[in-house]
C-alpha cells in the first residue's frame, strides 16, 4: 500500500541537503533532563527548552507579591514602558550581541515567561525572562549566598577567570549590586552548554542559554566556536533592560523589526 | 529497554528517520531539528514508563505529531497555508511539475500529517485517529480530502500512487 508513494517521497528526501545532525541527541538528553527535574519540583508538561524558567515561575507564584505588584500578580507597566514581548526581547538582544552571522530569529510568550532564541554563528543564544516578580531568588535554596564582588563589579570575568565554585553547576553568588547570579552546566548538551541565572533585588528574573558544539569532521573533545564568551553572557543577562516591562521604544522598535515572528517550538500534553 | 544507553541507542538509530518525518510535517529543516529535538527529550523524560508500551515508534510519532500542531496552533511559523489552487499545473511537462514535498506543503497541516503517517508511514487509519486524538470517521474523510487536493495539485493519478 502507498509503496510508489514512499518511493516519490524517499527520493525527494534524498534530494534535499538538510542540516547535520551533530548533538541532536544530546540536547534531547539534556532537555528531558530538565523536564524531568521540572516534573520532580511539581511542575506539567512545558517546552523542553526553559523548562526551569517555568519552574522558576511556578515557585513564584507560591510566594507573597512584593509591594510593586499588581494584585494579579504580573507586573504592570509604567508611563514609558510596555509589557516585555518577544520581538523586544530580541531587540535588546541583538542589539547587545557581539558581531557574527546572526539567524533563526524566534520567540515565545506563555503564563510565566518570555523567552527570545537566536543562533549565533549557528550556536544558540536563547534570553528567558519571568513574567513575575520574585521576592527572593528561586534557584539558590541549597547554596547560602556569599558576596564575590568578582561577579557583581564590572568589567565581568571571563569563563576562565570565574571562581572555581561559580563555574560548577548550581552554585549561586551574590553580587555587588544585591542580585544573585546562578551558573549551570549541561555537559552532554554541546548547544546549551552553559547558562546564567540572574534574580535581582527589583524581583526580576532572568536566563541566558549559550553552547557551542564541536567542529563538524574536527575531534570529540574538541570543543567548537562558543556561542558566547562567559563574560558576554554575563553581561547581557545582567543589563537591567530586561523585565516583565521594557522600555517602549524597544518595545515598538521590536514589532518594527520582527514581524511575523516564528515561536519557540514547545511540547505538547501527552 | 531500560536506562539511559537504551534511550541513545533508540534516539541514534531513529533520529535520521524522525528527522525526516518532521520535515516532512513542517518544510522547515530547522524547524525539524527542534520537532526533532522535543520529540526524543519527551521520550527520555518519560522513557521509563514508554519502555512498557507496545510499540516506541508508533508513541514517538504521536509524541512529534502532537508537538507539530501545537506549534501550528500557538503561532503562523511562517508558513502559508492556502486554500486555493494555483495556477493550472501542467503535469506533462516535468520541468513545470510540482513535485510531491511541495504539493504535500500546500495542505492544512492536520490533513498534510495524515497523508504523511498514513501513506509514508503506512500507519493504519485507527492508529493515526488515535495519534491525532480524533476518530477513524474523520481520518478517513480527512485522507480522501488531503488525497483529492493533491491530485488537484498534481495533475496525476493519486491512487496510482497510494493504493
Amino acid at each position: 500500500m502507498g509503496e510508489q508513494f514512499r518511493r516519490l517521497v524517499d527520493e525527494e528526501l534524498s534530494a534535499q541537503q538538510p542540516p547535520r545532525l551533530d548533538g541532536l541527541v544530546a540536547r534531547a538528553v539534556g532537555d528531558g533532563r530538565r523536564i524531568r527535574r521540572g516534573r520532580a519540583l511539581g511542575v506539567g508538561s512545558v517546552a523542553a527548552a526553559v523548562v526551569l524558567v517555568v519552574t522558576g515561575g511556578a515557585l513564584l507564584l507560591a510566594q507573597p507579591p512584593p509591594p510593586h505588584q499588581s494584585p494579579s500578580g504580573v507586573v504592570t507597566a509604567g508611563t514609558d514602558e510596555l509589557p516585555a514581548t518577544p520581538e523586544a526581547l530580541l531587540e535588546l538582544l541583538t542589539s547587545l550581541l557581539p558581531q557574527g552571522t546572526v539567524s533563526g530569529h524566534a520567540g515565545r510568550v506563555d503564563r510565566d515567561w518570555i523567552a527570545a532564541r537566536v543562533y549565533l554563528n549557528q550556536n544558540i543564544v536563547q534570553i528567558s525572562v519571568a513574567r513575575r516578580l520574585s521576592p527572593s531568588p528561586p534557584f539558590c535554596v541549597s547554596a547560602p549566598p556569599r558576596s564575590d564582588p568578582t561577579l557583581g563589579s564590572t568589567p565581568r570575568p571571563d569563563a576562565s577567570e570565574l571562581p572555581p565554585e561559580l563555574a560548577a553547576p548550581g552554585i549561586c553568588d551574590l553580587r555587588a549590586d544585591g542580585s544573585y547570579i546562578q551558573r549551570f552546566e549541561e555537559p552532554d548538551n554541546c548547544a546549551e552548554r552553559t547558562g546564567f541565572d540572574v534574580h535581582r533585588p527589583d524581583g526580576v528574573s532572568v536566563r541566558i542559554v549559550t553552547g557551542g558544539c564541536p567542529t563538524p569532521g574536527g575531534p570529540e573533545e574538541v570543543p567548537g566556536e562558543v556561542g558566547l564568551p562567559a563574560s558576554t553572557a554575563v553581561a547581557i543577562v545582567s543589563d537591567s533592560r530586561w523585565a516583565p516591562t521594557m522600555p517602549a521604544d524597544l518595545v515598538t522598535a521590536g514589532v518594527i523589526h520582527f514581524p511575523d515572528l516564528p515561536d519557540i517550538p514547545g511540547a505538547t500534553p501527552g | 529497554m531500560r536506562g539511559e544507553s537504551d534511550f541513545v541507542a533508540y534516539a541514534e538509530a531513529r533520529v535520521a528517520r524522525l528527522r525526516q518525518r518532521a520535515y516532512l510535517l513542517c518544510h522547515d529543516w530547522h524547524l525539524a531539528q527542534d520537532l526533532t529535538q522535543i520529540t526524543l527529550a519527551r521520550l527520555y523524560a518519560s522513557w521509563r514508563r514508554i519502555t512498557k508500551v507496545e510499540n516506541i515508534d508508533a508513541y514517538a510519532a504521536k509524541v512529534m505529531v502532537r508537538a507539530f500542531l501545537d506549534h501550528k496552533r500557538r503561532k503562523s511559523s511562517g508558513e502559508i497555508v492556502t486554500d486555493s489552487v494555483p495556477e493550472q499545473v501542467d503535469a506533462s511537462t516535468p520541468d513545470l511539475r510540482l513535485t510531491l514535498l511541495e504539493a504535500l506543503r500546500q495542505l492544512a497541516p492536520r490533513e498534510r500529517a495524515i497523508v504523511v503517517l498514513r501513506y509514508w508511514e503506512d500507519h493504519s487509519v485507527d492508529a493515526v485517529a488515535e495519534m491525532l486524538d480524533t476518530t477513524p470517521g474523520v481520518v478517513k474523510t480527512q485522507s480522501m480530502r488531503a488525497l483529492s487536493r493533491l491530485r488537484t495539485l498534481l495533475g496525476t493519478d493519486m491512487a496510482a500512487l497510494v493504493d
